[in-house]
C-alpha cells in the first residue's frame, strides 16, 4: 500500500507518494520530510480515513497517511 | 507653513510670512528663470512634457496594454486561488467523520475534541475562529499556521485543517500557543 505525504500549501495542498518496498521512492518523501521538519514544519500520522493518529516528528515509511503544515503561531 | 508641494511636486514659497496677505512663489519656475532665464514649471531633473500628438496616442495605448495585462493577471490569481480552496476544502472534509463533514457543508463550523479532552468549535477563518466550548461562555482562541509563504498564502481551509489536527493530537501544544480573548 502506498504511503501518502500531504503538505499545505498556497496550492491546497501538494501530494507526494511512496511505495515502502520501493527505496527510491521512500528517500524521496523522506528528504521532503526532512527538509518541511527543519523549516518548522509540523507533521502528523494518520490512518487512511484521518480520524486516528499521532504527531510524528521523524518520517515513518509505513505511515499510511502523512499531512505537513506550517508552524502555528499565536493570533 | 513656509513651503507647500503639490501633487506633481512643484514646491511653493509663501513668501508672505508675517505679513497679512498670502502669496506663494512657484519655486521651480523662480530655479529655472534665475538659472536658465526661462520660465519652466518643472525641475531640472525631470523631463519636459511631452504634448507631441503621436507619443501621447503612444503613452496612452501603453497604458490601456499595461492595464489590461494587470486585468489579466489579477483574474488568473484569483482562478488560483479558488482552486486552492477548492482542494483544501476536499483535503478538509476527508479528515472529518460524518457529522463533521455535514455541519461543515451545512454551516462552515464544526467540534472537535481535543487530544485532553477539550471541545471546541471550529468555524471556518484564520483567526479567532475557535470557541472553547469547556469555558462558560466559551472563550476564542487564537492560533494560526504560518499564512503567507513565499510562494503564496495558504486558503483558509488549510488554517482549520492546521488548528483540527493539533487540537486533535496535540491539545495542550495547541494552548500553549494560542492567544485567549
Amino acid at each position: 500500500m502506498t504511503g501518502m505525504l500531504e503538505i499545505l500549501d498556497h496550492t491546497g495542498d501538494t501530494k507526494v507518494e511512496w511505495n515502502p518496498t520501493v527505496q527510491a521512492e521512500v528517500e524521496v518523501a523522506q528528504d521532503t520530510f526532512d527538509k518541511l521538519k527543519a523549516k518548522g514544519y509540523m507533521a502528523y500520522k494518520l490512518d487512511a480515513n484521518g480520524n486516528t493518529g499521532e504527531v510524528l516528528r521523524s518520517f515513518d515509511p509505513n505511515a499510511a497517511r502523512i499531512v505537513m503544515n506550517p508552524q502555528m503561531q499565536g493570533g | 507653513m513656509p513651503v507647500m508641494v503639490l501633487p506633481g511636486g512643484t514646491m511653493w514659497l509663501n513668501s508672505s510670512v508675517g505679513s497679512t496677505t498670502t502669496s506663494f512663489i512657484n519655486l521651480s519656475i523662480t530655479y529655472n528663470l534665475a538659472t536658465t532665464g526661462v520660465a519652466t514649471n518643472y525641475w531640472p531633473h525631470q523631463e519636459p512634457p511631452d504634448h507631441n500628438p503621436a507619443s501621447v496616442a503612444r503613452a496612452r495605448e501603453e497604458a490601456r496594454v499595461r492595464e489590461q495585462q494587470q486585468r489579466a493577471e489579477i483574474a488568473e490569481r484569483r482562478r488560483i486561488r479558488a482552486r486552492a480552496g477548492d482542494r483544501a476544502r476536499s483535503t478538509l472534509l476527508s479528515l472529518l467523520n460524518a457529522e463533521q463533514r455535514a455541519e461543515y457543508e451545512r454551516s462552515e463550523q464544526f467540534v472537535v475534541q481535543g487530544s485532553d479532552g477539550g471541545r471546541y468549535r471550529i468555524r471556518r477563518g484564520v483567526a479567532q475562529n475557535i470557541e472553547d466550548l469547556s469555558v462558560p461562555y466559551g472563550n476564542v482562541l487564537c492560533a494560526h499556521p504560518e499564512m503567507f509563504l513565499p510562494e503564496g498564502q495558504l486558503p483558509a481551509e488549510d488554517a482549520v485543517i492546521a488548528q483540527l489536527l493539533m487540537l486533535r493530537f496535540d491539545e495542550p501544544g495547541f494552548l500553549a500557543v494560542a492567544n485567549r480573548s
